[in-house]
């Protein structure tokens, strides 16, 4: 898209790959901060719907940890099991809104100055505690089993 | 619609701590109403980079403080 000219009203203007308008020149002050411009309202936008969805799955996980402590019915043997699952669920809920927000930062940054857009560590993040809980989980039964 | 999804997933973290805490659970709600007006109460807010910064970093803390509400109800549940 770098190069294409978009028609508003009578307006022609440039836009980037990611759809920002030109960027400005460098400060007149000689300082090394990249110019920056106001990026294509869709992109941000998304950007901010992404980080949105984000915030859902961190509410999910919350959600997800306070119905194990406070609905589940205790596992025989294990007392401790409940909290076990549960409270690292909450504390993950945490960092994904944390990692998430700056991730939003970083997007909207690299898109104000047409940079490409930085990797996302939330996938990993996400991928990483399910692998984790899935393993807690599996030993909380067995010894929940074993033990009863 | 996003934001509005966002407030029911915080409606849903509420009605949870409800079940057995009411001041945190009315708490986490309002929360979620907070987050489900920032967007219709503030409507130009979200226009500028910084104020839509502002927003949004509102939303990370108001979700921060509820899983900070959850991990105390969590941890003062009965084994």
């Amino acid at each position: 898209m770098t190069g294409e000219r978009r028609h508003r009203g009578n307006r022609v203007r440039e836009v980037s790959a990611i759809g920002a308008t030109p960027a400005t020149p460098d400060p007149p002050d000689g300082s090394s901060r990249p110019a920056e411009s106001e990026p294509d309202a869709r992109f941000t936008f998304a950007n901010e719907r992404t980080f949105l969805a984000w915030t859902r799955t961190a509410l999910a996980f919350m959600v997800a940890g306070l119905g194990i402590v406070q609905l589940l019915p205790p596992f025989p043997g294990v007392p401790w099991g409940r909290h076990v699952l549960g409270v690292p669920l909450i504390v993950i809920g945490a960092v994904i809104a944390v990692v998430s927000y700056g991730q939003w930062v970083r997007s909207q940054r690299a898109m104000r100055r047409g940079e490409p857009l930085p990797r996302s560590a939330l996938p990993r993040i996400l991928s990483i505690s399910i692998v984790i809980m899935a393993i807690i989980s599996a030993v909380v039964l067995l010894v929940s089993a074993l033990v009863k | 619609m996003a934001w509005t999804r966002t407030a029911i997933s915080f409606a849903a973290a509420g009605a949870v701590i409800l079940k057995s805490h009411l001041v945190p659970g009315l708490i986490v709600l309002g929360l979620g109403l907070i987050t489900w007006m920032l967007p219709r109460l503030f409507p130009g807010l979200g226009t500028q980079n910084a104020s839509r910064q502002r927003r949004l970093l509102l939303v990370t803390i108001t979700v921060t403080a509820a899983a900070v509400v959850a991990l105390g109800v969590a941890l003062t549940a009965k084994s």
